[in-house]
């Protein structure tokens, strides 16, 4: 059994009274234990509404249809919503496309991270601020110890990223999805910061789904790789394998829009 | 406190007197060269040119106006806020109107109180149940009640509470020493009644603007419970624009006061003013437009203080 196993996923977005529209077209993957998945797809291809889906996190008048997402077996689009609290975070965990807009600005970085461990008691001995600040140091953030009481305005969208990557690994969750992580960063940064991202879920033991449009991180960090065009798997299979004979035009496309190295 | 907080406060409260001073000025000139003349009230219909040009010249009207206006601005800078002509010949404008805002400040600042909690209660409820029964329910009920006017809600109290359920008085009854008593009940109700709409409705904006934000998203990813979510992330951040709507209502609300007070007999300020108006009781209307002008100034300083030091994003040394 796969730990992830998505089935015939349907998401359907209600325009107004009588009209819908399908927004996943019947969507299959899986995801196994400590593998690096990447999904790729062109802008509008569906590639965050499938990871929403799995958080359950869907937009509003965005519903899943039909299909199945399960995890370990347990599926997550029947499953209440305080169960889906229980998974969000601990068990699967993600972080987002832009990272200054991903963090609330009235709340320093510091309580956000503590807020991860959900609790009412208090940090004894200051225990989970120091492991916070492990955390950050571990992400590369220099100075932890005074970037812990900085609020999310006054760090760089690459220190905010590398602050959302350390906050949701705190329980270190069994998946992490990372939707165009560093699309809003520049490439040295975008570079370092999936390096790091790759080492700490190697690290853990996480199985990573990497979601990009640029199938140049695909090449370097996948496993598997699943290509998405209009709300559809066009072609799944081994990186390697698709990046020799891509059976898709569409794949041809995706790979002929990559700058030769 | 913060730094650039102090220096931002520092600088906005020493352009105040430089705010003031026009504003007088202006109220001064407009008061002197505008239509009417308190004289002519004071002496009657059937005073001789005489007996009105000897009043003129002891109330010291006759002397240039920039004279009056420097005597009046001495007096200001002292405390002293003038005489009145007409409502009261010869009472000082202090004494008149010291309990006048015994009496309308209480009935103003309550009333916010109710319909600040209520409406942002109500509003918080309509976004987090929009589109449903509770959302236009609750939202309906009190826009039907904003919309009616203040003259005829107060009648509408006093014949339900007064004349029919016999729980208050039908009109005010003593001075500023009976506010705090039955006699409270109808005005503010009236005014906060009239208000929760749209305390309520700037609530439920501001909330369902916050809802829609990532950051919210992502408190929801960190698997926090739903009510952890919408007090430390979702409320927080739609009440800060609150702070400076609180400032604005006050001064609306001390002014939409009027007909509560007309009706119901209080002898508050709203009322005081009109009739200062019409006997063009200049000490008065001068002296209390300074007052209303520097509270007004005063407390945008303090919203604006109390915003930024809520919201750590804005630096005021940079702005100014
Ligand atoms: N809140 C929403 N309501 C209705 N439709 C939506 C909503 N958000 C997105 N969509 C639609 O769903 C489709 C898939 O969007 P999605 O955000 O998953 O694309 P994506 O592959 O992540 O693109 P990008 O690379 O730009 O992030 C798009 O056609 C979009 O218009
Ligand atoms: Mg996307």
């Amino acid at each position: 059994m796969s730990l992830l196993e998505i089935k015939d996923l349907v998401v359907s977005a209600i325009k107004n009274k009588e009209e819908k529209v399908d927004i996943l077209k019947g969507v299959t993957f899986s995801l196994e234990k400590r593998e690096v998945l990447g999904i790729v797809g062109e802008s509008g291809s569906g590639k965050t509404m499938t990871a929403l889906s799995i958080m359950g996190l869907l937009p509003e008048r965005v519903y899943v249809t039909s299909g199945n997402i399960l995890f370990s077996g347990q599926d997550l689009i029947t499953a209440k919503e305080s169960d889906m609290q229980k998974i969000r975070g601990k068990k699967i965990s993600m972080i987002f496309q832009d990272p200054q807009s991903s963090l609330n600005p009235v709340m320093s970085v510091g309580n956000q991270m503590l807020e991860m461990f959900n609790t009412l008691l208090p940090d004894f001995g200051g225990k989970r601020k120091k492991q916070i600040i492990e955390i950050l140091r571990k992400m590369g953030i220099p100075d932890p110890e005074r970037r812990y009481n900085s609020f999310p305005h006054e760090l760089s969208g690459g220190m905010n990223q590398r602050v959302m990557i350390g906050m949701m690994l705190i329980k270190k969750p069994k998946i992490l999805i990372a939707d165009e992580p560093t699309t809003a960063l520049d490439v040295t940064i975008e570079k370092r910061i999936l390096t790091r991202l790759k080492e700490l879920v190697g690290e853990l033991g996480i199985s990573l789904v990497l979601i990009t449009h640029n199938l140049g991180l695909v090449a370097e960090h996948c496993d598997r790789v699943v290509v998405m065009n209009e709300g559809q798997i066009v072609e799944a299979g081994d990186v390697f394998q698709i990046f020799e004979a891509p059976s898709h035009p569409y794949t041809r496309k995706l790979l002929d829009e990559v700058p030769k190295i | 406190m913060r730094d650039d907080l102090i220096r931002y406060a520092i600088g906005r409260l020493l352009f105040l007197p430089v705010f003031l001073l026009i504003v007088s000025f202006m109220v001064f000139y407009i008061g002197r060269y505008g239509p009417g003349d308190p004289v002519l009230i004071r002496a009657g219909p059937k005073a001789t040119e005489e007996t009105v040009e000897q009043i003129r010249e002891e109330l010291g009207f006759d002397r240039p106006v920039y004279v009056q206006y420097a005597d009046y601005m001495i007096g200001l800078v002292q405390g002293d806020l003038g005489e009145s002509i007409n409502v009261q010949p010869g009472k000082s404008v202090k004494d008149l109107v010291i309990p006048r805002i015994k009496i309308s400040a209480p009935i103003t600042l309550s009333a916010l109180a109710i319909s600040f909690s209520i409406g942002t209660v109500v509003g918080l409820i309509a976004s987090f149940r929009r589109n449903t029964w509770m959302d236009s329910g609750f939202i309906g009920t009190f826009l039907f009640f904003s919309s009616i006017p203040s003259l005829i809600m107060v009648q509408f109290m006093i014949m339900l509470l007064a004349l029919k359920m016999n729980l208050v008085p039908a009109g005010w009854s003593g001075d500023w020493h009976s506010v705090y008593t039955t006699n409270m009940i109808i005005p503010v109700l009236t005014i906060s009644l009239i208000s929760v709409a749209g305390v309520a409705r700037f609530v439920r904006a501001t909330t369902l603007a916050v809802i829609g934000e990532n950051y919210v998203r992502t408190a929801k990813a960190k698997g926090l419970p739903s009510w952890v979510v919408a007090t430390r992330h979702v409320l927080r951040n739609a009440l800060l624009p609150l702070v400076t709507v609180v400032v604005t209502a006050v001064f609306t609300a001390f002014e939409g006061s009027l007909f509560v007070e007309r009706i119901y007999g209080i002898p508050g300020m709203g009322v005081f003013m009109v009739d200062a108006v019409f006997a063009r009781e200049y000490d008065i209307i001068t002296s209390m437009t300074v007052i209303i002008a520097m509270l007004s100034v005063v407390s945008y300083i303090v919203a604006d203080i109390l915003y930024k030091s809520i919201d750590p994003r804005v630096d005021l040394t940079k702005k100014m």
